[in-house]
């Protein structure tokens, strides 16, 4: 009997690991992820951005904490960031990021109504990241993660 | 005493309702150029259950003995050390009394980057890493339902497993392709000495009391970018040692507990499929002829699918416990304890569905059919000759947050 539940246990546990591509890859994605121009972009990944995102990073390379700026997860737009970004739902992403607030571990994110106040909020707050449209003018505060 | 904790339950109830219109960037400001911000949630509950009771007197009626408060709070110290906390108030029929306790208050420091690896550390009053989810188990809008897998985050012994004193050491590795941490933590739980853990130690409240010695913990989380696939495994050593008091029938004897703890999460958009498993090895010395030296090998074991659209989430779950993976009838343990077999193992199956109203507002319902009452909460349910095998609960729960 004890034979059979590790059975099954590795069964699903396989089942589970198989390579699978979890969608849009981020280079194809219409946003681009944005900071402001303090120094915080030196010696990153190229997917940091998205990493910071996922709040698998919550500090920048130099260990400042990183805050995230978010459009509601109600918002159509945020609902198209997070799935081409994080290959999640907007309240999928937003449960994840309240797990690592609420064991403080990182900054809750500031959630914004509209891209206006994203850069503004983006340019205002030291080690804030945000996004904007791929073709949207950039404000001139702001620079883009590679 | 209760009269206190009423007052500050109101206060802080005040205090949220004071706050709650504020948007997310108003809670968020400025101190110099040290960003702080506040936030937090309310929940009320009400559950309906066959057979047994669950969260008060639900037994054929409904309760609203659940409800939950929290308010928390950051502040960056410097642009490397942040201070977090949260205050935490949680109602639940015989089982909580919605005291207002210090969920977690700790510094959290950055230090440096050795070959790629960042290291940190959180110092103060953490929370256990257990899980997925044991770090924010009383936090509704990051559970995903109304009650975890109780296999796993039993509530029986949730005090013991919440918090504790010490310090958590972290390294952490970003590349292209994956994400790895590793952390190391000592603690001292802190809700050892109380009726409901003891009863988990040692099967039910003796005279004396329990102390808690340092534990040691180790976690590796590892993800694949390319798969959405993440995989943690962890182990942890606890002792807990019995004072006896001035005339007892027990020895000062002790506990110690081995974890072994296995997850996995894998994402499918729009599907997240999650499965862990638990085993503890629990030694039990010391105690004289009353508690006889043992070992028993408690298990539990879950898998869920979630799925999400829109703002609607749904998921099924299936969860099963052995308080002795040797004896998973219960009928050993039964003819020891002169309780009924099924209270020592649980199979629950459940599904639920959760409604995002606005970003801050979400409605949750979910029920769930069980075989053995496991995890049955005790203090709701004294009497085990009325406790029944099979039972049924439905949830709801109502979530705001700000």
């Amino acid at each position: 009997m004890k034979r059979r539940i590790f059975r099954q246990i590795l069964t699903v546990t396989l089942l589970l690991v198989m390579p699978v591509s979890t969608g849009i890859a981020a280079s194809n994605s219409p946003f681009v992820i944005v900071v402001s121009r303090d120094g915080f972009r030196d010696n990153i990944s190229p997917r940091f951005g998205e990493a910071a995102f996922s709040m698998q990073t919550t500090t920048w390379p130099d260990g400042h904490s990183i805050q995230l700026v978010v459009l509601p997860s109600s918002d159509p737009i945020q609902y198209v960031f997070t799935q081409n970004v994080l290959h999640l739902a907007p309240y999928q992403a937003e449960t994840r990021w309240l797990r690592f607030v609420y064991s403080g571990q990182a900054l809750k994110p500031i959630v914004v109504q509209n891209f206006t106040q994203m850069a503004d909020t983006v340019a205002r707050i030291p080690g804030a990241v945000g996004y904007l449209p791929v073709n949207a003018p950039l404000p001139a505060p702001l620079q883009v993660l590679p | 005493m209760k009269r206190v904790q009423c007052m500050a339950h109101t206060l802080l109830a005040i205090l949220f309702l004071w706050t709650s219109p504020l948007r997310a960037e108003e809670t968020t400001a400025l101190l110099g150029s040290h960003p702080y911000q506040w936030y937090g949630f309310v929940t009320q509950g009400a559950f309906y259950a066959r057979n047994n009771n669950y969260f008060g007197q639900s037994n054929g009626k409904v309760s609203f003995d659940f409800r939950e408060l929290g308010l928390g709070g950051n502040f960056n110290l410097t642009p490397r050390q942040r201070l977090a906390g949260l205050l935490l108030s949680r109602d639940a029929g015989e089982t909580d009394n919605a005291s207002i306790r210090v969920d977690h208050l700790l510094l959290d420091s950055q230090w440096a980057t050795l070959n790629g690896w960042q290291l940190s550390s959180q110092l103060g009053r953490i929370k256990i890493p257990l899980g997925l989810l044991n770090e924010t188990r009383d936090v509704a809008a990051t559970r995903p339902s109304i009650l975890l897998p109780q296999s796993l985050y039993f509530d029986n012994a949730r005090r013991f497993l919440i918090n504790a004193e010490g310090i958590k050491a972290r390294a952490h590795l970003l590349t292209n392709e994956s994400d790895t941490s590793v952390s190391v933590a000592v603690l001292v739980a802190n809700g050892i000495n109380n009726p409901e853990t003891e009863s988990y130690f040692l099967g039910i409240d003796h005279p004396g009391h329990l102390t808690a010695k340092p534990g040691a913990q180790i976690r590796l989380v590892h993800t694949r970018r390319a798969t959405g696939t993440t995989l943690m495994a962890e182990y942890g050593i606890n002792s807990a040692h019995y004072l006896p008091a001035a005339s007892d029938y027990l020895s000062a004897g002790r506990s110690d507990l081995s974890v072994y703890w296995l997850s996995l999460r894998q994402d499918w958009f729009p599907f997240e499929i999650r499965t862990e498993v638990l085993r503890i090895n629990a030694h039990r010395r010391g105690f004289g002829p009353v508690i006889p030296d043992s070992t028993n090998y408690a298990f539990g074991w879950y898998g869920e699918a979630n799925y999400t659209w829109r703002r609607t989430e749904a998921f099924l779950r299936y969860d099963v416990s052995y308080v002795d993976l040797d004896d998973k009838s219960g009928t050993a343990l039964a003819k020891a304890t002169n309780r009924p077999a099924y209270d020592f193992f649980a199979r629950d199956w459940t599904t639920g569905v959760r409604y995002h109203v606005t970003s801050s507002v979400s409605v949750s319902m979910e029920y769930h059919y069980v075989d053995g009452t496991g995890w049955l909460p005790i203090a709701d349910n004294k009497d085990p000759s009325e406790r029944k095998r099979y039972w049924h609960l439905l949830a709801t729960q109502l979530a705001v947050s700000f």
